[in-house]
């Protein structure tokens, strides 16, 4: 196939851009009179290259009724055009989500698509990649979804996801565009090793040296305010006997780890740590364990459940 | 995607498509490219396609057929099969929806070409279908949910485009051709630059029509019409030829004549035809550009042969004067052939010694020596066949009766030639004729007091001949209709068939005249009608103004809601609205049982139509019956019965 050079293909998208405003950067969008480009598509175009040679032969030979053929071919077109057009207005295409995916898997986006009137085949396009092509009646609702176009590890702005019909004869092409406000993650790829494992074991004997040399305590965490009912022997007395005040020294207990997670503590390449990073994210997580994690350029303070794990998994998406 | 149906759609319409260039093309071709279709067929039923390696050396083999068959002198039935062979083996290969949609645009292509060759009402019937099933089968690629529907939908946008196309033809300026091409040579049987009757022994007649005269009020033609195309001015020894001279002379300007009389002016619409004469009484000239007034009265046409053209004429009686050339060239013979009609010629002249009497004893003679008129003579072959013609056989139809009586003129040293071209007319309304192949005549002209005289020796031997068509004559109609190609002319004994003839050829006639015919000329009177002095400026105002209207009108109209696939659920909801404007307005979170429960309540007066319908409803919606045919029925009644219920 014919490849466009880098700069036409840059030129022509920031001619799209000015074109399209910001119309359709919405999680919501109604196909209306201004938001819908209709154009004969790819068939069309051969079909009227058709109806023009009709037109001269008809022309050359004085044939009316060839004449009549290549007429015929361009108001059928036309008519084509109308009907394709008054066949997605009042579309509505709502973006719900995407799904949570590690890479080398692409992600998907989930969108519902509810007609005011009949409404016949529709798709999703983004780039070549296709949706399945649904037909609906009047005020139905239908969910469409339709694989995104990344899938190496990071964090994407959403792809201009075309919404478009060939209805009818497939002659025009009626088209649209959603582009959700809404930043794709593509996690990296989880991966464990062997070395991984002695990592996460040595420091797991690094923590227990710890809780050797303070056998029967319990590591000090924090002051907190004093509460009715706490236990006298928890209060700090040391404080009170400074400042008069009642605090109670809360101490982690032994169960629940205390575990960083720090890039700088990994091995391999950048994208091999991440992918390591994400395995323990994920184990850690499973096994209920609160962990915080350490980027170069980011710092998760510990935390536990599945909104840490998401925030972590996306800093690692972003890295 | 339904491939096989898809496939044996298709591969019909090329069949049909193929069958229509079945006058057009050798047999062989013919069969090569509907062996093709079925080939097609076949394979669709099987869900297969043909091999790479295999389809390749069939379209090898097909190529060579075609330059072999078709050959390349004819260029514009050579693109046509080629188009049509190259569209076969596109679906022959076809696998993707993609490939498929190719194919049907080259049908699109393909119809067009079938109007190179046809234009009748009937040929434009059956493009029309195929056009719009073609228009299915574009359709249902796209959304393959139901072929019938598909059809429909076509047919509705068919219908609806047609008009809008016909204003187009109307309206939009005819331009002229960009660039001449070849016109398609048809295959029609007529007259030819040779007049060569004795070696035929079946003179095979068809029932083609071949061009239609409208008389003007008040300028009624008078039979006998003695319709010129062609002048024959040398003789070789066996047979009557156009010379180089004669040829040549066609470019000069129509020659100058001493005076004209009996000046008549009428219309004929010629059909299309693969050789460029035409067809006028006497001397002849015409203004339509299209036709071209030759320097010896007769009328050609100029290019596009392919189609039927529509030209005024007006015809007169020309007093002229032969140069001596003219009359070398008229009175020229081969020398010592056929002596035994030379000696019989001579003896004629030597008893009659000026022009109208030797022409008298002529006439004479073919009338008393027994010669008949007949559609089979005897072949003759060798040198002097007039002379086996006037002397043995005695039996031949107009070729001999002309070919005998120009030789003899010539020998007694009067100018004089063969012109073919028709005779007679079936006179169809009061003021129209129509002139069928059948009626292909030939006839001497003879020179002499400054006129060019009419000699048909049929018209002795088989006087009928002269008034009418040959179609009419009641002695020669069994031998006539034992020669005639099988058509509806051939019953026309029958009153039934007859009258349902003369209504085809009345609205072939009608399709012929008003579409067919439509050029720069009649558009430029239509303007004129119309809008007077400001066609200018009117004409694309209306254009306009009728496209914008028309395609706002379909805006508006298509797309009504569809119907529903669930059952009685159109019924339902023509229920609520049929209550509405009773006032009574349905809730729309009841579910309709409900619905019709409050409609009972407010309306007694229906109320044993609705318990019948919402019994209806409980069993096909709820109870899960089919919706029978018989139901829907009862439901249409009942629903029709709420209208007339008080």
């Amino acid at each position: 196939m014919f490849k466009c050079p880098a700069f036409i293909e840059q030129f022509r998208q920031s001619i799209f851009n000015k074109l399209l405003k910001s119309k359709h950067r919405t999680n919501e969008i109604e196909l209306k009179h201004k938001t819908i480009y209709v154009l004969p598509s790819k068939l069309g175009g051969q079909f009227l290259l058709i109806a023009l040679l009709n037109f001269v032969m008809g022309i050359n030979y004085q044939n009316n009724l060839i004449l009549a053929m290549a007429y015929l071919m361009v108001v059928v077109l036309v008519f084509t055009i109308l009907t394709g057009y008054k066949n997605v207005r009042g579309l509505s295409v709502n973006y719900l989500f995407v799904n949570e995916s590690y890479a080398p898997k692409a992600p998907f986006a989930r969108f519902q698509v509810q007609a005011k009137s009949h409404c016949e085949l529709v798709k999703l396009v983004n780039k070549n990649v296709e949706s399945e092509t649904v037909s609906l009646q009047s005020k139905e609702t239908k969910t469409v979804e339709i694989a995104l176009k990344c899938s190496d590890r990071g964090a994407y702005d959403f792809d201009r996801i075309k919404i478009i019909s060939h209805f009818p004869f497939g002659l025009v092409s009626v088209w649209s565009y959603i582009e959700p406000i809404s930043t794709v993650f593509v996690y990296p790829q989880p991966i464990t090793s062997e070395k991984l494992d002695t990592q996460l074991h040595e420091n797991d004997e690094h923590d227990g040296d710890n809780a050797q040399v303070k056998a029967g305590n319990d590591d000090f965490y924090q002051l907190t305010p004093f509460v009715q009912g706490t236990a006298l022997n928890k209060v700090s007395w040391k404080h009170y006997a400074k400042t008069q005040q009642l605090l109670t020294k809360e101490f982690t207990s032994d169960a629940s780890q205390e575990l960083a997670l720090n890039f700088n503590m990994l091995t391999g390449n950048n994208e091999h740590r991440l992918s390591q990073l994400c395995f323990l994210v994920n184990q850690l997580t499973d096994q209920h364990m609160a962990f915080s994690l350490t980027l170069p350029n980011k710092h998760i303070a510990k935390g536990l459940g599945v909104h840490h794990q998401r925030a972590c998994l996306q800093a690692l998406a972003e890295f | 995607m339904n491939t096989p149906l898809i496939n044996t759609v298709l591969s019909l319409l090329f069949i049909v498509i193929s069958g229509f260039l079945f006058t057009e093309v050798p047999t062989l071709f013919l069969a090569i490219l509907a062996g093709l279709s079925f080939l097609n067929l076949f394979l669709s039923k099987f869900y297969k396609k043909l091999n790479g390696l295999v389809a390749n050396i069939l379209a090898a083999v097909s190529l060579i057929a075609l330059f072999v068959l078709v050959g390349v002198s004819d260029t514009v039935k050579l693109f046509v099969s080629m188009m049509l062979l190259a569209s076969s083996f596109k679906l022959l290969q076809a696998k993707t929806i993609k490939q498929y949609q190719t194919v049907c645009l080259l049908v699109f292509f393909n119809l067009s070409t079938v109007y190179l060759f046809h234009q009748g009402l009937f040929e434009t019937l059956i493009v029309s279908v195929l056009y719009i099933v073609n228009f299915a089968v574009l359709g249902y690629l796209t959304s393959p949910q139901s072929f019938k529907a598909a059809n429909k939908q076509s047919f509705k946008t068919i219908l609806l485009a047609l008009p809008i196309a016909a204003f187009l033809i109307l309206f939009l300026p005819k331009i002229p051709a960009f660039w001449q091409l070849p016109g398609p040579k048809l295959a029609k049987t007529g007259l030819s630059e040779q007049v060569n009757p004795f070696s035929i022994a079946k003179l095979a007649e068809s029932d083609d029509l071949v061009f239609r005269v409208e008389q003007q009020p008040g300028q009624t033609l008078h039979a006998p019409y003695y319709w010129r195309s062609l002048i024959h001015d040398e003789f070789n020894g066996s047979e009557w030829l156009i010379s180089d001279i004669l040829k040549s002379k066609q470019f000069n300007p129509i020659r100058h004549t001493i005076s004209r009389s009996n000046s008549i002016d009428y219309h004929v619409i010629a059909e299309p035809s693969s050789s460029n004469w035409l067809f006028a009484l006497g001397f002849a000239q015409s203004a339509n550009s299209d036709v071209h007034s030759t320097y010896n009265g007769l009328l050609k046409r100029k290019g596009n042969l392919n189609k039927n053209i529509k030209y005024a004429v007006t015809s007169s009686q020309a007093s002229l004067i032969l140069n001596a050339f003219e009359k070398r060239l008229y009175t020229r013979l081969p020398k010592m052939t056929n002596p035994q009609t030379t000696a019989l010629a001579n003896q004629l002249a030597a008893e009659h010694d000026n022009a109208q009497s030797y022409f008298n004893a002529l006439l004479n003679y073919f009338n008393q020596q027994h010669f008949a008129y007949t559609l089979t003579p005897t072949p003759m072959y060798g040198d002097n066949t007039l002379d086996q013609f006037v002397f043995d056989t005695k039996r031949g139809f107009c070729g001999h009766y002309a070919s005998t009586a120009a030789f003899m003129f010539r020998v007694a040293g009067y100018p004089a030639r063969v012109v073919s071209g028709y005779l007679g007319g079936e006179q169809t309304k009061a003021t129209t004729l129509n002139i069928y192949q059948y009626d292909a005549h030939a006839w001497v002209e003879v020179f002499f007091d400054e006129k060019w005289h009419i000699f048909d020796a049929t018209a002795v031997v088989a006087p009928e001949r002269l008034n009418g068509s040959l179609s009419q004559l009641g002695d020669l109609n069994e031998s006539f209709n034992n020669n005639l190609n099988f058509g509806l002319k051939r019953w026309s004994h029958f009153k039934a068939i007859n009258w349902l003839r003369i209504q085809l050829e009345e609205l072939d006639y009608k399709w012929t005249n008003w579409v067919l015919t439509f050029d720069q000329a009649s558009q430029q009177s239509l303007f004129d009608s119309l809008f007077g002095n400001n066609s200018a400026w009117l004409t694309p105002l209306v254009v306009l103004g009728t496209l914008l209207l028309s395609f706002t009108g379909y805006f508006l109209y298509s797309k009504r809601p569809v119907q529903s696939s669930e059952p009685l659920v159109d019924d339902i909801t023509w229920l609520y609205q049929w209550a509405k404007k009773q006032g009574v307005s349905p809730v729309s979170t009841n579910t309709p049982l409900q619905n019709i429960a409050l409609i009972k309540q407010q309306k007694p007066a229906v109320k044993p139509f609705l318990n019948e319908f919402e019994q209806i409803i409980i069993e096909v919606r709820y109870q899960q019956q089919s919706y029978t045919q018989n139901r829907k029925n009862r439901v249409r009644v009942l629903l029709n019965s709420l209208k007339t219920a008080k």
